[in-house]
């Protein structure tokens, strides 16, 4: 009998997913690692100054409060907006619920860089200027409410309407059978939007530190450009990352009694709307307002400052621009490269804990930017001082910084992508190269292309990484807008602000056209 | 080896975690057969074409096609160079192609793509189709599309998995008998699986049954109907009673209702089967009480309880439905058979 063609068992293609896999792994925990080790390298005495410094516990009392504040404010603003757009017959829902999520594309500098530049005497809106605690929580809560209001408008369309019917026929009120029995079972929504504003403003960085609000972060800055005392500089950051670590362990504590407590849900019959009536005007100006004030009034400051751009800066803009686009663009292309073989081996893998790899993502998305630099910053000047303010190594930390945005996208299409089809494949003579790249790559492209486009927005806003990681003569449309905005040079900076919402605003484009055809 | 064989399995085993779907399974396929493999749901079906088309290894055992070993201890040879095809249940239309796209997807090289998709759409009767994308397609077009698909690649045998399961009732009769037009035209051997037992014992070919991991029996539709192996293929394959034998004397078989002549099976606890439409209402029988009915229109499942306690169902036709609680006389009217228990 011929023995044709047989090949001796092996893992099936494991090594082109373990790589990226790895890589991913490695790139967010070993400097996080590193700088855990960094810390404790100070001697005993020392690492007691250090930490129980009375400065610490401001700065713990500042980033708390800050924290909390937000989300109280964002939800206060969240719950009723996402009550109008689902339970009511608000006109026109459809262009409210695209409007009240872009405040999502306002990087929190440029918000800072609004109150900064048009308010106060002289400004473009003559208000009192706001700063420290309430600038910084002005600016996060209007960027941020959209990620409490996705959350509860989406549990709210999930909520069973004939709970609340059936509180209603045993004798509770409208108001009373909400709280008893609607508000309840919004709460793991509550509190994955809450997590999600709590995470941005222990990490946020562009915003405190242009309104002058002594969080970790802005402290950190500090002594990073400042003093550079590295050792306090990396505690600081290690106790950000455990502040963090302590909020997402908290929160997945809560979260899983939540879970244990609720029975199914099935899938719940539509709700009819509640009329507004004569309340319509009201209810429209108000769901307006959240946009008006978060988009609108900075985007025409923006063009008003701009309109006072000096001209010979237009060279430093175009430099910029492209040091955006390249950075930017490079680190959204790796991270598609490293999420679609993340995705795959979730989707695919026998293994147990595949799973867990695709959390991994999300590690990137906790992990405050600025202490996530300064760990790379420690472990390269140790572990390879030529990669030390390298261009590669910005586009690495970018990508991992932005991973988690890539992943969304990618993991829907590689689930829509069933083994059944490459299976079939196979069967009718394609080796897996021919299936991947005329099976596979064909149903996961669209995917790919939203996963990098929302990769792309993320890093062209983002900013501590771009500052700390960037090479010395390379800046971007971000630093320097910040740094002019430091300097007070209003007019210089709005240029750059304007070209990265122009940025985002095409590449959201994109992600719309690739929704679109995904859907037909 | 002998040259009628297409496909020899040799003691395959598949283990998933602690199950073991696949218990040392034998089977051989004919050259130009439509085989049906018919089996209760989860008895490894599935797993079994997985095994033989190499998208799964088996733990152990052979898998020889054609005289070349294609799965083994060894080693594997890859899905795509095995030369087998195979149409999933839920057809796997690359959604991204056409429907000349889709069929031309496993023609070999040399062979002119055009005239091929042309003439296989031809055979499955989608002449004109060439342009369409497969969600334009009904369920019945989709299935074609796959089996011409599956065709165009030149297999030397095509596996089905379950391939009516996801038509409405009215049109699988008339796609099973495209289907099987198409096979026959092709003059390819087949596997159909499938776990609709009455599907099974009406497509023309041999029937082999799979219960727990192994080939139960193979034989024709009335072989494995009249003359199960098991009581699990009697049971599984149609409606069965079982009634102890009382008594063996000199080769005659007794039993609460009559006698027999037959040789016993060799070892292990055998019953007498009979199928309902095989016992019939009589004033003259072994009188029992009607303990239940269930009418369909066109006959009725009457279950009566024996002197001894025994229930026996009877499948009758026509009119006189007798009341619940009466007596009636029943008798044999087919040909009683020993059953082994296992």
């Amino acid at each position: 009998m011929a023995l044709a063609h047989i090949r001796p068992r092996a893992a099936v293609a494991a090594l082109p997913l373990a790589i990226p896999v790895a890589l991913a792994a490695g790139g967010l925990l070993v400097p996080l690692a590193y700088l855990a080790l960094r810390a404790f390298e100070a001697d005993l005495a020392t690492v007691e100054e250090l930490v129980l410094r009375r400065r610490n516990a401001e700065l713990l009392r500042n980033t708390l409060l800050l924290a909390a504040a937000l989300v109280v404010t964002t939800t206060a603003i969240a719950l009723p907006l996402a009550m109008l757009t689902v339970r009511t017959d608000l006109p026109a829902r459809r262009l409210f619920d695209v409007l009240l999520t872009l405040p999502l594309a306002i990087p929190g500098y440029v918000g800072a860089f609004v109150i900064l530049a048009a308010t106060g005497p002289g400004g473009l809106y003559p208000l009192p200027r706001p700063s420290g605690f309430w600038g910084a929580l002005i600016v996060l809560t209007l960027i941020t409410y959209p990620y409490q209001y996705l959350s509860l408008r989406a549990a709210l369309l999930g909520v069973d309407p004939a709970l609340e019917e059936s509180a209603r026929s045993l004798g509770r009120g409208r108001l009373a059978a909400f709280l008893s029995v609607t508000l309840p079972q919004l709460r793991p929504a509550l509190l994955g939007g809450g997590l999600l504003v709590a995470l941005h403003a222990i990490a946020d960085f562009g915003t405190v530190s242009l309104l002058r609000y002594e969080t970790y972060s802005f402290a950190i800055y500090l002594q990073y450009s400042a003093a550079f005392d590295r050792t306090y500089a990396a505690w600081l950051a290690l106790l950000l990352v455990a502040l963090t670590a302590l909020l997402l362990a908290g929160d997945w504590l809560l979260l899983r009694r939540l879970r244990l407590a609720r029975t199914g849900t099935g899938a719940p019959r539509r709700r009819r709307p509640t009329r507004l009536g004569r309340w319509e005007p009201v209810a429209v100006a108000a769901a307006a307002l959240p946009p008006l004030v978060a988009v609108v009034l900075p985007l025409v400051a923006l063009l008003d400052l701009a309109s006072r751009f000096p001209a010979g800066h237009a060279a430093g803009l175009r430099e910029a621009f492209g040091n955006s686009v390249t950075a930017a663009g490079a680190a959204a292309a790796m991270s598609v490269a490293v999420a679609l073989p993340i995705a795959f081996t979730a989707a695919r893998a026998r293994l147990p804990g595949a799973q867990a790899v695709e959390r991994l993502a999300y590690v990137g998305y906790a992990v405050p930017p600025l202490a996530f630099a300064l760990a790379w910053v420690f472990f390269t000047l140790r572990a390879a001082p030529a990669l030390y303010g390298s261009l590669p190594l910005l586009v690495f930390a970018l990508s991992l910084h932005v991973l988690s945005e890539a992943m969304g996208p990618v993991r829907a299409a590689v689930r829509q992508a069933s083994p059944r089809l490459e299976e079939s494949a196979r069967t009718l003579g394609a080796g897996p190269v021919k299936t991947f790249v005329r099976v596979t790559l064909p149903i996961v492209w669209r995917g790919a292309a939203a996963g990098g486009a929302l990769a792309f927005i993320g890093a062209v806003k983002e900013l501590p990484i771009t500052l700390i990681l960037a090479p010395l003569d390379f800046s971007t449309l971000a630093t320097r807008m910040f740094s002019y905005t430091q300097d007070a040079m209003f007019a210089e900076a709005a240029p750059f602000a304007l070209a990265i919402v122009g940025l985002s605003a095409c590449f959201v484009g994109v992600l719309l056209w690739t929704e679109r055809t995904f859907s037909s | 080896m002998d040259g009628t064989h297409l496909l020899e399995l040799r003691g395959i085993r598949k283990r998933f975690g602690a199950n073991e779907v696949l218990r040392g399974l034998d089977l051989t396929v004919e050259r130009g057969e439509t085989l049906a493999l018919v089996g209760p749901s989860g008895c490894g079906k599935t797993t079994l074409l997985r095994i033989i088309a190499g998208l799964e290894q088996p733990d152990s055992g052979e898998v020889i096609l054609d005289g070349r070993v294609l799965a083994s201890p060894r080693g594997s040879v890859p899905p795509e160079r095995r030369r087998v095809g195979l149409v999933f249940q839920e057809y796997a239309l690359f959604p991204h192609l056409d429907v000349a796209a889709n069929v031309a997807f496993g023609i070999p090289r040399g062979v002119d793509k055009r005239r091929r998709v042309a003439e296989l759409l031809d055979l499955v009767g989608l002449s004109g189709a060439e342009r369409r994308m497969p969600h334009e397609l009904s369920g019945g077009q989709q299935q074609r599309v796959a089996l011409a698909r599956t065709l165009a690649a030149e297999p030397v045998l095509v596996l089905l998995d379950e391939p009516f399961s996801n038509l409405d009732a009215g049109l699988r009769a008339r796609v099973r008998e495209d289907v099987l037009r198409i096979l026959r035209t092709a003059g390819i051997t087949a596997i159909v699986v499938t776990h609709d037992q009455k599907e099974a014992l009406s497509l023309p070919g041999r029937v082999a049954v799979l219960i727990e991991g192994q080939i139960a029996q193979v034989g024709t539709a009335e072989e494995v109907y009249r003359r199960p192996a098991t009581r699990a293929v009697a049971e599984f394959v149609g409606e069965a009673n079982f009634l102890p034998v009382t008594r063996i004397r000199d080769g005659i078989i007794e039993f609460e209702l009559g006698c027999f002549r037959s040789p016993t099976p060799p070892g292990g606890r055998f019953d007498v089967m009979l199928r309902p439409e095989e016992l019939a209402l009589a004033a003259d029988g072994i009188p029992a009480r009607v303990v239940g009915l269930n009418y369909f229109g066109h006959d009725q499942l009457i279950t009566l309880a024996l002197p001894s306690g025994t229930t026996v169902r009877v499948r009758t036709l026509g009119p006189g439905r007798p009341e619940p609680g009466s007596t009636v006389g029943v008798r044999v009217a087919g040909e009683p058979r020993l059953v082994a228990e296992r």
